[in-house]
């Protein structure tokens, strides 16, 4: 029997310089797992998620799952999760001082140099094992911009010389001394490709339109954005009475001279959202060709909560278009539509979602890319560079 | 064959009331690849002193990020015949015979690298360290540099204005904590009293803990400090090859691979006492095992805790003691899976019944 011919809808279509199916097929997804997302430094989690000796998180990084252990000495350590026995998933940092690593299946044991150490009842189930030839594998691991980052290659070149020359572009932010606010942390899945919901991100064109009512604090007129490699940066200024009344709150994030929005999409799906009196990731990791998951933390200066009240409320009660509904009244589809919401979250989601669903469609054509959209096409073409597609 | 050329002395700087002398020297056009160092390096010099020809190497102290031309630190030491020579007669405008540089104890920095440094220096220790520290701080701008120092006291703290200096020039990227070994008190108050030991180092690590990730340690110092704190960066996890070291005066190997003694074992568990003889260099748990003793065990790698006992004569050293804690081992448990006798007798008792 012969494999079914792809269906001929599908076949040849393109979304600018990418085909549909780069948003929509298995194939896709699986070498995109490979080339971009396991092939790279990647955002791990905040330097705070293991900050105390013996401390441990393991994490699915593409195709990997890594492991991110603190030994006494204060240093990360970064292995495969991958028992060397069985491959089985079951890392752990355990015992009194915490300074080995274990899998419970069979009680295999490594130190924090990943040397395995014990194998139980070695002589008699085994004779002998080559215990230094059977390490964990490592991999490497680093603190950026107050953030956990991994590269699943143990010689990873420094992960400044990935990230290093975009951060000339990237806000003023001492991160490092800035406090999560675990009440803002938000994940929450998507049903597009991991693609679209980057190219929602770095489209300038939506900013006035989409979020016409939500985003309307900061002046898109005069944003500006660019490449560093694979990296995208975004800086756009707060709209001027805004600016006003976001000086007289405090609680600011960023020295008062530098007030702007710094929003970059790092490479890959790795975004952030610099503001005024905020600091967030919005890090996209994709679940299946049609499905992604988004997760945001957000930092605040190191003060209260009513503190913080106070001031958000100060920056936009004297501004006479406070956020609201894009569609109102007869507008609306009814109480739970995104586009009555208010909340530019919901009106991206939503704007992404019905994105995918239309690129089924056998009267699918995408129109002309905007001044606005360009960033969108310079993306598909680093895409591309990376799994190694031409057109 | 070393080769010495003479080279001009241009500068002597006499230091902390003469205790110390640093010498500055000319490295004519035709030889400055011959004299080429790397931060670390020692500088092998020859003299002549009442008709005896000596020689010594001395490490070279120039501050890189200023750059300085070759210059050495001399400390005085009591009887010494070159280093009292070097403090009381070298002038300006001799000249001192030098051969090239050498020394395997360097840091290479590196543009693209991106390294948290940690210096551990004691006394005149500080002279090659203060070079590293220069060095990866004007090379390596991702990098930063930890210096804990130890000196007799406030006052006899080498090159202590050129230290400050550099804190001064890279305060983000740079910090340093003194040790001081007297009580005397000054109006400062230095980040620790009495020695660099494991609970100062760790202490000085957790204030000043690594940014970057791939940390590396280099201990400069006399005696037996860097075995000494190179055993305390072992206790807190720091792997040996992160570890590099340069020994000041002599002073015994950075790692003491104890081969134990054969000794006689008498152990008690469950009320019965065990005595058998183990060879040297054989585990404690192997010699009763061996015997036909069946001791409690597990993991028998140091990490379950499952053959825990308590020592009641004599003396072991431990490979590896992951399973107990600092109290532990002040309360005198052992893992005698790991454990080998270092006297001829060693007696336990186990802790599971």
């Amino acid at each position: 029997m012969t494999a079914l011919p792809a269906p001929s809808h599908l076949s040849g279509r393109m979304l600018h310089h990418l085909p549909v199916e780069a948003y929509t097929s298995e194939a896709w997804f699986a070498v995109e797992q490979e080339r971009i997302f396991s092939n790279c430094w990647r955002y791990f989690g905040f330097a705070e998620d293991v900050s105390e000796p013996g401390q441990y998180v393991s994490r699915q990084i593409g195709l990997n799952n890594i492991v991110v252990v603190m030994g006494r000495d204060r240093r990360l350590r970064a292995f495969h999760n991958v028992c060397r026995h069985r491959g089985t998933q079951l890392i752990r940092a355990v015992g009194k001082t915490q300074k080995a690593l274990t899998c419970p299946y069979h009680d295999w044991t490594y130190d924090l140099e990943g040397q395995l150490i014990s194998v139980p009842s070695e002589s008699r189930e085994f004779g002998c094992v080559n215990k230094s030839e059977l390490g964990l594998q490592a991999a490497s691991v680093d603190i950026w911009r107050g953030m956990i980052m991994v590269h699943p290659d143990a010689s990873a070149p420094p992960v400044t010389e990935f990230l290093g020359p975009v951060e000339k572009y990237l806000g003023p932010h001492d991160v490092d001394n800035l406090v999560e606010a675990s009440m803002f942390t938000i994940d929450y899945e998507i049903e597009a490709n991991w693609k679209i919901v980057v190219e929602n991100y770095i489209d300038v064109y939506h900013l006035s339109h989409l979020h016409s009512e939500t985003l309307n604090i900061y002046d898109h007129e005069n944003a500006e954005y660019g490449w560093v490699g694979p990296h995208y940066h975004f800086r756009e200024p707060l709209e001027e009475n805004y600016a006003k009344a976001t000086r007289s709150a405090g609680m600011l994030v960023i020295p008062e001279d530098e007030l702007a929005a710094y929003v970059p999409m790092l490479w890959p799906g790795f975004g952030l959202a610099e503001a005024e009196a905020s600091w967030s990731t919005f890090i996209i990791t994709p679940l299946s060709p049609t499905r992604t998951h988004v997760e945001n933390r957000t930092k605040m200066a190191d003060a209260s909560m009513w503190e913080q009240t106070r001031a958000a409320f100060s920056r936009t009660a004297s501004l006479l278009s406070r956020a609201g509904a894009k569609y109102t009244g007869q507008d609306a589809a009814g109480k739970d539509d995104p586009m009555a919401s208010g909340d530019f979250t919901q009106e991206d989601i939503y704007a992404c979602e019905q994105q995918q669903k239309s690129l089924t469609s056998p009267y699918f054509v995408a129109g002309p890319a905007s001044e606005g959209e360009s960033p969108v096409l310079a993306h598909q073409d680093i895409v591309a560079e990376w799994v190694g597609y031409t057109r | 064959m070393t080769t010495y050329h003479p080279l001009t002395v241009t500068r002597v700087d006499r230091l902390l009331n003469g205790s110390a002398t640093s010498v500055w020297l000319d490295v004519p056009p035709h030889l400055t690849s011959e004299y080429a160092w790397k931060p670390g390096q020692h500088l092998p010099i020859r003299l002549t002193i009442g008709g005896e020809t000596v020689e010594r190497s001395y490490s070279i102290s120039s501050a890189v990020h200023r750059n300085d031309p070759l210059r050495i630190t001399v400390k005085r030491v009591d009887g010494g015949l070159v280093s009292n020579w070097i403090a009381d007669t070298l002038t300006a405008s001799s000249t001192l015979d030098a051969a090239s540089p050498r020394g395997t104890f360097t840091v290479d920095a590196h543009e693209t690298q991106r390294r948290t440094i940690y210096l551990v220096a004691a006394g005149s220790g500080i002279t090659p360290l203060y070079a590293m520290a220069s060095s990866v701080l004007r090379d390596e701008p991702d990098s930063q540099v930890f210096l804990i120092y130890g000196n007799h006291d406030a006052r006899s703290v080498l090159l202590s204005d050129e230290i400050d200096e550099l804190v001064a020039a890279y305060p983000r990227r740079f910090a340093v904590a003194h040790v001081w070994g007297s009580t005397w008190s000054s109006w400062t108050s230095p980040f620790a009293k009495g020695r660099i030991d494991g609970s100062v180092l760790d202490r000085f690590i957790d204030k000043y803990p690594p940014y970057a990730q791939d940390a590396h340690y280099f201990l400069c110092g006399p005696g037996t400090m860097n075995r000494d704190v190179a055993g305390a960066l072992l206790n807190l996890d720091v792997p040996r090859e992160r570890i590099h070291s340069e020994n000041y005066g002599g002073g015994a190997a950075l790692w003491d691979d104890e081969e134990g003694v054969a000794a006689k074992i008498s152990a008690v568990f469950r009320d019965t006492t065990h005595a058998v003889d183990a060879d040297a260099g054989s585990t404690v748990l192997a010699a009763l095992l061996a015997a036909g003793v069946d001791a409690p065990r597990g993991c028998e790698a140091g990490v379950c805790g499952t053959c825990t006992a308590t020592l009641a004569g004599g003396t072991v050293h431990q490979r590896q003691a992951m399973a107990l804690s600092a109290a532990d081992a002040r309360a005198g448990k052992i893992l005698p899976c790991q454990a080998i006798a270092t006297s001829p007798t060693v007696e336990l008792r186990y802790d599971a019944g």
